[in-house]
């Protein structure tokens, strides 16, 4: 702030209070995202040292290997749901079932799932462990007997996974989106470090990609080989790379996991039946269901741990305009301000261990109260642009800061990415480190919007879905 | 608020991390490819210093794992020895390794190494009986002495590694027999299993009084063992677990009745006249699950009264479903007058 800009004194110290609140308010969350990173290297580096000399298909061929249960809610998938459940089925793991569950879809869900897996109509009575909405029919494949097609009313997300989870045999279960395309591998390198020490370990996360075509981004293992070069693609796979490489991972570390993503979420069964299967009450299932696993675990003292893969188990759809991701981001920070608040009584509390110490309080920093240091920032900038008492040298050197901060922190998680998977090639690693800065100006203002509206959503209570439009796919001429 | 000489500074100071990051990784990428293409090379023959380099490096935290490795696989005289320590004392990632190393081992001495690791349980018990399964048939004479041991945990682990015997042979079964009474649910349950494949006259009798266990997963383990160890015979026996109080025994009895093929089926359609709701949902869909609609047709075709009846109790209750299996027959019989 210029200390001359010749206005009263009370503009500029109130202009000079919104500066120093801010900065400190970003000082406060670069600090907790560094040592987030810090926990995330060590464990990263834990992780590659403990898996290079594990024998994978040890793994995969023993007749030991625990059984999973594949639930995969769908509504309105139609143009991905059959690659989605192809790859679903092309799993390498020993034993396991698919049970798709189509929620409800207006659209061709269910008769594409039909007509390209054979399915046939049969009356399977199953426990109901939860209540859900009523299902309508059940089918099984007639060429691959793991898979089974529940269709029910829709109910929701939590619903149809309950659902699924009413129908599940095996004792680990795993859900993931309709709209996600697992890596072969995903089921092996997850269920590898259960079978470690499956007394311990309750659930189990990984890494997801972002493409706007999932289906043309695999390479022919079936794992993501290509970064979609589309800049807003980009940003939003660098968004989900630091979401896992640089924080999960550094949760992981410190057991105090605060979300496994419902796009790949490994559970034991039994703990989820104990917790009360996926809450219908919240817009989302997944924070809330990791938040409560902690609640309960610490609050009995009970041994468990919720662990992140440093792998990326699968690629999943991102929206490719910025509607559309406003609005999945919009329903985000709702539920993200839902579970919080729900919980709040872990914030800063020493019977919930670190996850009352460390991780609920980053969360609120990091995530809950952003959007009103966010408003605060821009309105600052306003009012000091407009009344000319920011000094512009210093503003365009701190905003340098910024953007060379956030590009750090994505060139970060390129890195540990790489030294894990080594999916990508050098082309589109160069493209996702040249783009870590330039997304303050693009993406983050975007989520600063989606943010704002969900906080202002969550304060009215509003609960919808709002899913997102898929994609606009150019019609396959065969 | 700041100096913007200062600013300037910390900008650049951020401007070369940075650089350096997306150089690091770029170049780093190209090590890895170099990396890769040096590891397809053979290794470097184990000269004495290199292999006391190596003995001391092993207990680095961070290149112990490698140094451990090399020795291993270049045949030092002592690498049991440095494994049997990595595993009773090392660090976490240290014991994965040498887990692993071990396994590549065929030798008995490795294998009283993983037994005695499996023992005192100094690493993830799960994990060493997936590498013992694959030598079962080595370490049969131990895990059998371990059946006996009086920690139900190991007697658990050595029947279930037991049970991925391809022949088990009359110890084996008198092993397994003997668990059946053993006080620990977990340890019965793996005893049923083991019976399971099992060609002892007496396993028959010691599953059949599983059957009607105390614990739940054990009556469902041992319908699934009796089934596998009895065959058909066994149909009748399973037929009142349709109707059992937990739910995981009845399906378990009805996946068991459904792979017993017409003595299942048989079983079933006597099932649809249960006493028990659940019994008789459960033999429709024994039935139906076992492609029997058509077996009860040609029964009933032939002027069998129990398949009749048993059509007229489906149609009654499955109607829609019964309508589709019907129309699958008849295409079937067209089908096949199509093809003479």
């Amino acid at each position: 702030v210029a200390p001359g800009s010749g206005y009263g004194m009370s503009v500029v110290d109130v202009v000079r209070i919104g500066v120093v609140i801010c900065v400190s308010y970003l000082i406060a969350v670069y600090a907790a995202y560094l040592l987030m990173l810090v926990w995330s290297a060590i464990e990263k580096g834990r992780a590659a040292r403990h898996r290079r000399f594990d024998r994978l298909h040890h793994v995969i061929d023993s007749n030991l290997t625990i059984p999973v249960s594949i639930i995969a809610p769908v509504y309105n998938e139609e143009p991905l749901v059959v690659t989605a459940v192809r790859s679903f089925l092309a799993v390498q793991y020993p034993e396991y079932e698919v049970i798709v569950v189509n929620d409800g879809s207006s659209d061709g869900t269910l008769r594409q799932l039909i007509e390209t897996f054979e399915l046939e109509r049969i009356d399977r009575y199953f426990r109901r462990v939860f209540e859900t909405a009523p299902v309508n029919a059940i089918y099984r494949s007639r060429s691959d007997r793991r898979l089974l097609v529940v269709d029910k009313e829709n109910g929701g997300k939590s619903d149809a996974l309950n659902c699924g989870l009413n129908l599940a045999r095996y004792r680990y279960v795993c859900g993931v989106d309709g709209d996600t395309i697992l890596a072969p591998t995903c089921l092996r390198d997850g269920m590898r470090l259960v079978l470690h020490d499956p007394e311990r370990i309750v659930g189990v996360t990984g890494h997801i990609a972002i493409s706007g075509r999932p289906e043309e981004a695999l390479n022919d293992e079936g794992r993501a080989c290509r970064v979609d070069r589309r800049p807003l693609l980009v940003f939003q796979h660098l968004d989900y790379l630091r979401s896992f490489f640089n924080n999960r991972l550094g949760w992981t570390r410190l057991n105090t996991m605060l979300c496994a993503v419902g796009a790949f979420q490994v559970w034991r069964r039994d703990l989820l039946e104990q917790v009360g299967g996926f809450s219908t009450d919240f817009t989302c299932e997944d924070i809330e269901l990791t938040f409560r696993i902690h609640e309960r675990m610490r609050r009995e003292k009970r041994s468990y741990a919720i662990l992140s893969l440093p792998d990326t188990v699968g690629i999943t759809e991102g929206p490719d305009r910025v509607r559309t991701l406003v609005a999945q981001r919009e329903r985000w920070q709702r539920v993200i301000m839902e579970t919080v608040v729900h919980y709040r009584r872990m914030f800063l509390n020493p019977r919930y261990g670190t996850v009352g110490l460390v991780g609920v309080p980053f969360f609120v920093l990091s995530e809950v109260i952003a959007p009103a240091f966010e408003t605060l920032s821009f309105a600052t900038l306003a009012v000091g642009v407009v009344l000319r008492a920011i000094d512009p040298v210093q503003f365009f050197l701190v905003l340098g800061s910024i953007t060379l901060v956030n590009g750090i922190f994505a060139s970060a998680a390129v890195l540990l990415e790489d030294q894990t998977s080594r999916l990508y090639d050098r082309r589109s690693l160069a493209w996702l480190v040249i783009l870590g800065p330039v997304e303050l100006f693009i993406y983050r203002p975007l989520l600063f919007y989606a943010r704002a509206k969900g906080t202002w959503r969550f304060l009215r209570r509003d609960r919808g879905w709002h899913k997102f439009q898929r994609n606009v796919r150019v019609p396959s001429e065969t | 608020v700041a100096n913007s000489y200062l600013l300037f500074l910390g900008l650049s100071a951020l401007a070369c991390t940075w650089a350096v990051l997306s150089l690091w990784v770029i170049a780093g990428r190209s090590r890895f490819e170099r990396r890769r293409a040096r590891a397809a090379r053979p290794p470097r023959a184990l000269t004495p210093r290199r292999n006391r380099r190596l003995v001391r490096r092993t207990r680095s935290q961070r290149r112990g794992a490698d140094a451990l490795a090399e020795l291993v696989r270049g045949g030092h005289p002592e690498s049991l020895a440095l494994l049997h320590a990595v595993l009773r004392s090392g660090p976490d990632h240290h014991r994965a390794a040498a887990l692993s190393l071990l396994s590549e081992i065929e030798s008995t001495a490795a294998d009283e190494l993983l037994l005695e690791t499996l023992e005192q349980g100094s690493y993830s018990r799960s994990r060493v009986a997936a590498e013992l399964e694959r030598r079962v048939d080595r370490v049969r004479p131990r895990l059998v002495t371990l059946v006996r041991h009086p920690e139900p945990v190991l007697r658990f682990w050595a029947l279930t590694i037991l049970s991925r015997l391809p022949h088990r042979d009359a110890e084996v079964a008198e092993a397994a027999i003997r668990c059946t009474h053993d006080p620990d649910a977990n340890v019965r349950a793996a005893a049923a299993e083991t019976l399971a494949g099992s060609s002892a006259p007496m396993a028959g009798p010691a599953l059949h009084r599983l059957l009607g266990d105390d614990a739940f997963f054990v009556r469902a383990h041992a319908a699934r063992a009796f089934a596998e160890h009895a065959g058909p015979a066994s149909a009748n026996d399973l037929l009142h677990l349709l109707a059992d109080r937990d739910w995981w025994v009845r399906s378990a009895a009805k996946e068991s009745l459904a792979r017993l093929g017409t003595e299942g089926l048989q079983a079933a359609v006597q099932a649809l006249a249960h006493d028990d709701p659940f019994a008789r949902d459960g033999a429709a869909e024994v039935i139906f699950e076992a492609d029997g609609i058509r077996t009860l047709f040609e029964s009933a075709l032939e002027g069998d009264e129990t398949a009749r009846q048993a059509l007229d109790d489906l149609a009654l209750r499955h109607p829609e479903l019964l309508r589709t299996r019907v129309d699958d027959v008849r295409t079937a019989w067209r089908q096949e007058a199509a093809t003479g």
